[in-house]
């Protein structure tokens, strides 16, 4: 435990029920949850101490997500002794699931097993009068916590999971042969060895990181922006698509100024689709504002769908940041001769041709977004990441192996420093599958080298 | 039983490399010191190579240096080859290690036991302990007298209860020809101590005539060596050369076909042996798509006849060890001083004893070096220390001495010991150091100098030298913070094939590249701040750890901040009496080890394999509310 840190983590067992409470505790619990509590603009105030306060819980796109009830204990007035914000929500794994990452998004950590309480051990907070109850609270908590890892540990998961384990392990040994046991070179080839174990891992670990993003399809959606100049139809292609009426087309350009939204389904994934204003040298201040808002969806948005009626840019520069899938689409095929078409299809095989004026393509399009997105039917078959202490584990594991395959670059490359970033990788991994002791790794030494000279 | 009118404080059971340093530290600390050995003639024998130090053993012995030890000094006046280990790896893994001139050695330590105020020698076999209300009292001398002390340190090594085989010859003896020692594993086991059996070996000796040298391989040590010890002042060790051979398929093929005929897989021997220094019957059992081993042959002193066949440790029959190794290129007419053997012998499982190598249940009484299930010189040299201190430390009534993980392999050494199972003797590596990078062989100094002043371990001298050294490393660190511009150093980094630089840099910050050295902005201003004094080997050392220092920067500091996280658990201590095994909340594993080890602190207990975060959690959550 780090002074100064502050922890998150689900208080009740997983699953589906009427309330969760995820709680946080550390120095800054009030921070982290009042940014989650504040819609971007309003003026807002943090609920008082030991009062049950019922708020609104926003995204990081200011979009509230859920109702829950805040309660709020001052240091050291509280089971850890430190700052601790309780926030019972909806028992609904998925919100559980949003509210922990959301604060994870703020800056907190997620809870080792039992840690709450190590720190209100640490604190002295435990005292004689609470023993009785305290000590079948912690029992009940860790009999979710081993009926969840249980869960975890099943299946293919985790087998991934250890696939990605041995690997690393086999990589240190090897790493700890040569700086342990080895006076002369006997691993020659090291580090070639290092990059054909370790890429592969890299692989999986990145596959393991991308079902993350599947799996929060399935609950969480994904933000679809189309975007274009003005008049290229955006606005007939979002009523299209989502079989409504809720943008006003015209043949005026600039008709959208404001970014209108809706929501729809595609074969059950929620789908945020956005209609921008059209991208042209603003003529008003309005216009400016609503292209300004434009340029802050492409930002934030999962897919993009670049539209536009005649060959030639867009008009849009992507920002470099931006990782969202891109889609390229003429609209108003319905104008095109079938030899125009023919050439335009030869020039520009990426792109989709439709009309969204007369409906046509437009379920080309939702298979194409379908497949961009990563949206199939095997999503909830496949082997996912379904947490967020793994998608940590996964990510702060690819970091390592990134780090130590960097290192490995260098001449000359500095084993230790090898080492040391597979450990943390390992380390890693070890939250989700338990812990690895130097004496694992001097076994495998053992039993792979013939050590003593 | 008859009174010995002579009393000591501290009766150190054991002449080897743990009760040297255990007795030389106490008597220095002001204790009178009573040592007692079967041999006076054997104190500080090198039983196995001719060498100290080696791959993290001798970032062990400099850290011995720093706390008084007397094996660094006595090896830097006695080694005959010097080499700086992995220097073409990660600079904090470079090892010191020296070939030795096993009879000098002896004889200088000898001289130094001797000449050691308060310290007296007492050729004697201590095969009973004292105690009243499980504190120590005295020892109990095979010859029935009774030697009344205030606290014991324990260092029996391979004496205790040791078994020679050879081939099916078995032999009761500490070492090859020497008596062992018997009656403390049973003293020990009537006061409830668990007790266990390992093994260990030792390679055939050689006699030099009969070996073809012309058919061996050269190998030397380092053209500019490094000692072990700040205190050397006029260091200029010859270079003596060893050498190589190597083992060839017939020779394997008469190891294969004689496997039956070794204790070690005949059965006749019961306890572990080393991986990490198997038996040669062992490697071509266990590797055998190997088609060859390397072996060393190494003096065991200057001019020695006797040589050293370092790598094939045996405990096949003669005959067969003799045919072996005749099958091999300049061994053809090999013949022997003695055959490889190997040696069993009673522990006593560590995770009994406190960190300060105390006993848990026994106030007063210590334990180091191999009784403790460890192997090698290094590692029995630094518990006999630690030990001594403590015991001394006890009877003047001040502040033990204890060492953290972080600060030196030693408190590795000694945390493992007593939080791991043993099942094998221990020998130290360094990737049992998770703080690796800051357990430097160049900064032994740095981490542990503060700490043997406060316990009395440096004198005044070294002392100031040291701080010396260490405020130059600062002002060479400073120094570096100058910009260089492209002018200045551009011909060098094009010399070197470096990435030139177009705007003024700083020295620092080129320093991080890999392949740049400290040396190429040496410059006067350096020298200076180099020429202080200082032995030509410490200013090398400055600029190494300069050099470290800021190339490692972000990871010296990743590995502060880990050692900080640690910290807290560390502080909290575990009461000493407590019955784990009725504390429901714990997982059965959990409570047994925790019942077997009784770790002092939340630290230790984090570190038992088999205690889970969820167990540590319940455990302090139930001893709050006592």
């Amino acid at each position: 435990m780090t002074p100064g840190d502050t922890i998150v983590a689900p208080a009740t067992p997983f699953g589906v029920g009427g309330l969760a409470i995820v709680r946080l505790s550390g120095p800054s619990s009030e921070q982290i949850t009042s940014l989650l509590l504040q819609k971007p603009g309003a003026t807002f105030s943090f609920p008082e101490p030991r009062r049950a306060t019922l708020v609104t819980l926003y995204d990081q796109k200011g979009t509230p997500f859920e109702e829950a009830m805040v309660t709020f204990f001052k240091a050291p007035h509280s089971y850890t002794g430190e700052d601790i914000v309780e926030i019972s929500c909806h028992g609904n794994p998925v919100v559980v699931q949003k509210i922990v990452s959301a604060c994870c998004a703020h800056g907190a950590r997620i809870a080792d097993p039992g840690e709450f309480t190590r720190r209100a051990f640490l604190n002295g907070k435990m005292d004689l009068i609470q023993a009785e109850s305290v000590s079948s609270f912690i029992h009940a908590q860790s009999e979710a916590s081993a009926a969840f890892n249980f869960r975890l540990l099943k299946g293919s998961l985790s087998k991934k999971f250890q696939t990605i384990k041995t690997g690393i392990v086999k990589a240190l040994s090897f790493v700890e042969f040569e700086l342990d046991i080895s006076e002369e070179d006997l691993l020659p080839n090291l580090r070639s060895d290092l990059f054909l174990l370790l890429n592969p891992l890299l692989k999986e670990i990145d596959e393991l990181i991308g079902s993350y993003r599947q799996g929060h399809l399935l609950t969480d959606g994904a933000l679809v922006v189309i975007v274009g100049k003005t008049n290229v139809g955006k606005s007939t292609l979002l009523n299209a698509l989502s079989e409504k009426d809720r943008a006003i087309t015209s043949r005026h350009p600039g008709t959208t100024r404001d970014p209108i939204d809706v929501s729809l389904f595609i074969d059950g994934v929620p789908i945020k689709l956005v209609d921008t204003a059209g991208l042209r040298k603003a003529k008003s201040e309005i216009e400016h504002e609503g292209i300004k808002r434009t340029h802050r969806y492409i930002y934030d948005a999962d897919l993009l769908i670049l539209l536009k009626d005649t060959p030639g840019a867009v008009g849009i520069d992507l920002p470099d940041k931006n990782r969202a899938a891109v889609i390229r689409v003429f609209n108003k095929s319905d104008l095109l001769s079938a030899e125009q078409r023919r050439q335009l299809q030869r020039k520009y095989p990426d792109h989709l041709f439709i009309s969204a004026k007369t409906n046509t393509g437009i379920e080309t399009l939702k298979s194409a977004i379908k497949t961009t997105l990563g949206i199939s039917d095997a999503l909830s078959s496949t082997v996912a990441i379904t947490t967020a202490r793994q998608h940590a584990a996964a990510v702060n594991c690819k970091r390592g192996l990134e780090r130590a395959l960097c290192l490995l670059d260098q001449q000359p490359a500095a084993y230790e420093l090898v080492a040391l970033e597979l450990r943390e990788a390992l380390t890693a991994i070890d939250t989700v599958l338990g812990k690895t002791t130097p004496d694992d790794i001097l076994n495998l030494i053992f039993n792979s080298f013939c050590v003593g000279k | 039983m008859k009174p010995i009118a002579k009393d000591f404080d501290l009766i150190v059971a054991g002449g080897g490399h743990a009760g040297v340093e255990a007795a030389l530290i106490a008597a220095k600390l002001g204790v009178r010191v009573g040592l007692i050995t079967m041999d006076i003639n054997t104190i500080a024998r090198m039983s196995c190579n001719p060498a100290i130090g080696g791959l993290a053993k001798g970032q062990m012995v400099r850290e011995l240096d720093v706390l008084g030890g007397t094996m660094p000094r006595i090896a830097d006046q006695t080694g005959i080859q010097f080499k700086m280990l992995n220097r073409s790896k990660g600079r904090s893994v470079w090892s010191p290690r020296a070939q030795i001139d096993k009879r000098q050695y002896e004889t200088l330590l000898q001289k130094t036991v001797a000449d050691q105020p308060n310290l007296s020698t007492i050729q004697e076999e201590v095969v009973d302990i004292v105690d009243d209300h499980y504190r120590i009292r005295g020892v109990v001398l095979r010859d029935g007298s009774v030697l009344s002390c205030r606290a014991v340190v324990l260092t029996c090594g391979t004496f205790l209860n040791g078994l020679i085989h050879i081939g099916n010859r078995k032999v009761c003896a500490g070492r090859m020809g020497e008596v062992r020692a018997e009656g403390i594993t049973e003293a020990l086991r009537a006061r409830g101590y668990r007790t266990g059996r390992l093994k260990t070996g030792t390679p055939p000796r050689l006699i030099k005539q009969t070996i073809d040298w012309s058919r061996t391989r050269v190998v030397t040590g380092d053209e500019t060596p490094i000692p072990f010890s700040y205190r050397t002042k006029w260091f200029s060790p010859p270079n003596l050369p060893c050498h190589s051979v190597k083992t060839t398929p017939e020779c394997h093929e008469i190891i294969r076909s004689n496997l039956r005929f070794s204790p070690l897989f005949s059965g006749d021997i019961s306890g572990v042996g080393p991986r990490y220094c198997p038996s040669i019957e062992d490697k071509i059992f266990r590797f055998s798509h190997h088609k060859s081993h390397l072996l060393f042959l190494e003096p065991e002193w200057t001019n020695s006849d006797q040589i050293y066949t370092n790598g094939f440790s045996t405990s096949l029959p003669e005959k067969v060890q003799l045919q072996a190794l005749r099958k091999i290129p300049g061994l053809e007419r090999v013949a022997f001083f003695r055959p490889g053997y190997a040696i069993e012998y009673d522990f006593i499982p560590p995770a009994q004893h406190r960190a300060t190598l105390e006993s848990k249940s026994v106030a007063g009484l210590f334990f180091a070096g191999q009784i403790n299930g460890t192997s090698g010189y290094e590692e029995a040299a630094v518990q006999g220390l630690v030990a001594g201190v403590n015991a001394s430390k006890i009877i003047l009534n001040q502040e033990t001495l204890t060492i953290g993980r972080d600060e030196a392999y030693i408190g590795v050494l000694i945390d493992d010991l007593i939080t791991k199972d043993t099942l094998e003797p221990y020998r130290m590596f360094t990737s049992r150091a998770e703080y690796r990078l800051l357990l430097r062989f160049s900064n032994a100094d740095a981490r542990l100098l503060e700490k043997a002043r406060k316990h009395d371990l440096v004198d005044d001298r070294l002392y100031d030298r040291l701080q010396k050294k260490l405020s130059a490393t600062e002002k060479v660190i400073a120094s570096l913070d100058r910009s260089l511009s492209p002018q200045e150093i551009n011909p060098l980094l094009s010399q070197h094939n470096e990435r030139v630089i177009r705007q003024k840099q700083l020295a620092k910050e080129l320093l991080k590249r890999p392949s740049v050295s400290i040396h190429f902005f040496v410059d006067e201003s350096t020298k200076e701040i180099l020429t202080n004094g200082f032995e030509p080997f410490i200013a090398d050392e400055i600029l190494l750890e300069a050099e470290t220092q800021i190339k490692y920067a972000g990871y010296i500091k990743r590995q502060r901040d880990q050692v900080e996280k640690m910290k807290q658990q560390e502080t909290y201590r575990l009461p000493d009496q407590i019955d784990y095994t009725t504390l429901s909340g714990l997982s059965i594993e959990a409570r047994e080890k925790l019942q077997s080890v009784r770790p002092e602190t939340l630290g230790q207990a984090m570190r038992i394999s088999g205690v889970s975060p969820a167990d540590i959690s319940v455990l302090s959550i139930l001893l709050s509310n006592r």
